[in-house]
């Protein structure tokens, strides 16, 4: 059966690090993405949670799916704001021409400036969450989860529906062959639709008594008994997930006194090219 | 004499909900059970099996609607005084279908799962996976999705997550009817282990008779609620009349020498053997 599950077994720093270090990474990463409006920034927390991937899954951190979303982010947020976003009133010269769409009218600098920001914002946070969920296997998220302060009952829930996606897809399989076999029609869009609802009622009444046993199975588990259960897992901070944590937090507190210093480095106002917005915030002039 | 860790004293439940005409579904049922005891449940469809078992580990009362009079004790005490966590400590279940009853992302978690709702310590809990794993022969998936293994592998794995919660007796609802003939022997012969040699007493609602009646000491045969027979496999297989009312088979070699013996008349009074072996034995002592 096809696990479902994002993570991808290994042996690396990340993998080791406690999956609280890790949140808390997610945390700061949200925090200072969030505290900034220039490209240099972001551009920072974009490449740092990309080497982080690579270190925990190599090569496997380009081809992830998350980091295509990534890639496929990209193109609609940077090409819509361009032509969309209202902020936009300079239009953008691409070798010396402009770009006009029927309908939404130039693309714009700011536009483009807006697209930018925004996707390495929301990027970043998606690259530090891909690291979190590659490294950390299903039940130390779970034992996490339940760590940071989660009712044990919700993280059980979690995991429990975690895995009955799997067996209910396979379930909704054997129905629909069931169903063809006694010749219904997928011809048409219609007929699929059509044929959803025959599945429906055996789907659930199936799921039904499945929930039956299992309660009952839960309950001679002694499930219900506690809501400390023992943790099996070592739920110490090592000395390594000491000093990542620390990073974490020195990383926040640097961003937070540059951001007290020189404000959000918001450069809007200033720009009247695409390559102002590069050399604004990469040098600096 | 073996000390009584089970014993069910004039029993009658009935369901909630049940037509006014239906029947209990268990009528003044009276048994006891010595410890190391290995105990065969059968009966026809609807006799009361299951009703039986879930009143060995508490979930009825404490989980199902109905009416309960008599008293079920478990090691001298009574399942209505015992919290249903408490009790899965001393009476493990295992149910028919095998993946309804795995919860855990991995075979490891699943059984940690009720030690550690028990609060049991954590190193003790990793000693009795160890042994447990052992036992059971299931060390080779212990990082592996229950979900990804065969049914036999997976009731195996339901099985071990009971024995880690180290019960005195486990109560097995059909543990094999969702399965293959290879996983269904595996489990039989693990079940007869448990009894032989970790001393469990085991309670084990079954079809497989023939698979039964080589491992189990005594039968107990339901019908319709209440208990008809109770002995040895011998002495409930001499009464094929009555298994012939209540529509069960008995095992085929018996069924053949009670033929052989009518028609034949040749098997001067001794009891029919119940195992091929049994069988075999004879013929051998014959010829």
């Amino acid at each position: 059966m096809k696990d479902i599950s994002l993570y991808i077994p290994g042996n690396s720093f990340f993998h080791r690090c406690d999956c609280r270090v890790k949140l808390l990474f997610i945390a700061v990463y949200t925090v200072i993405a969030y505290m900034f409006f220039t490209p240099s920034v972001l551009a920072f927390l974009f490449v740092t949670a990309m080497v982080f991937n690579v270190i925990a899954i190599g090569s496997k951190a380009f081809t992830h799916l998350m980091t295509k979303m990534v890639v496929i982010m990209m193109f609609f947020l940077i090409i819509i704001h361009g032509f969309v976003n209202p902020v936009g009133v300079t239009p953008a010269t691409v070798y010396g021409h402009t770009i006009t769409l029927p309908f939404f009218g130039k693309y714009t600098v700011e536009g483009f400036y807006m697209g930018l920001v925004n996707w390495l914002r929301l990027s970043s946070v998606i690259l530090i969450a891909e690291l979190f969920v590659t490294t950390t296997s299903p039940a130390e998220m779970m034992s996490g989860f339940h760590k940071i302060g989660l009712p044990y009952n919700f993280c059980f829930m979690l995991s429990a529906s975690l895995q009955l996606i799997p067996i209910s897809t396979r379930e909704a399989n054997i129905i629909a062959s069931a169903q063809r076999a006694r010749g219904l029609s997928e011809k048409t869009l219609v007929d699929r639709f059509k044929g959803l609802v025959p599945m429906f009622v055996p789907l659930v009444v199936s799921s039904l008594g499945r929930m039956e046993t299992m309660s009952m199975a839960l309950e001679s588990r002694a499930f219900g008994n506690t809501t400390k259960p023992t943790e099996l897992r070592d739920s110490h901070f090592k000395k390594s997930d000491f000093a990542a944590a620390a990073l974490a937090i020195v990383m926040l507190f640097a961003f937070a006194g540059i951001r007290a210093v020189y404000g959000s480095l918001d450069i809007v106002n200033q720009i009247s090219s695409i390559r102002d917005i590069f050399a604004l915030s990469f040098i600096g002039r | 004499m073996a000390e009584t860790v089970l014993e069910f004293k004039n029993v009658t439940w009935r369901y909630e909900g049940t037509p006014k005409k239906g029947r209990n579904a268990l009528e003044d049922v009276s048994l006891s059970v010595k410890k190391g005891e290995y105990v065969g449940i059968i009966g026809a469809n609807d006799a009361g099996k299951s009703t039986l078992c879930r009143l060995c580990n508490g979930l009825i009362p404490n989980s199902f609607n109905g009416d309960l009079s008599g008293d079920v004790f478990v090691n001298g005490r009574n399942i209505k005084d015992i919290p249903t966590a408490q009790l899965a400590g001393e009476v493990g279940s295992v149910f028919a279908d095998p993946e309804a009853q795995l919860s855990q992302i991995s075979v490891f978690d699943e059984l940690a799962f009720g030690p550690s709702n028990l609060e049991v310590p954590r190193e003790e809990i990793i000693k009795r996976m160890e042994e447990t794993m052992d036992i059971m022969g299931i060390r080779a998936f212990r990082d592996r999705s229950p979900f990804s293994l065969s049914g036999g592998e997976q009731q195996k794995v339901a099985i071990a997550s009971v024995m880690t919660m180290t019960p005195e007796i486990l109560v097995l609802d059909e543990p094999t009817s969702n399965l293959d003939p290879i996983g269904t022997e595996s489990v039989f012969m693990i079940i007869d282990e448990l009894n032989k040699k970790e001393g469990m007493t085991i309670i084990l609602v079954e079809h497989e008779i023939e698979l039964m009646a080589q491992f189990v000491d005594r039968f107990i045969v339901l019908d319709e609620g209440q208990v008809i027979l109770d002995g040895t496999p011998e002495e409930v297989f001499s009464h094929r009349d009555v298994f012939e009312k209540i529509g069960i088979f008995v095992p085929t070699v018996t069924e053949i020498a009670s033929i052989a013996d009518k028609k034949y008349g040749s098997w001067d009074g001794s009891k029919y053997p119940i195992t091929l072996n049994e069988m075999l034995d004879k013929i051998d002592e014959r010829l």
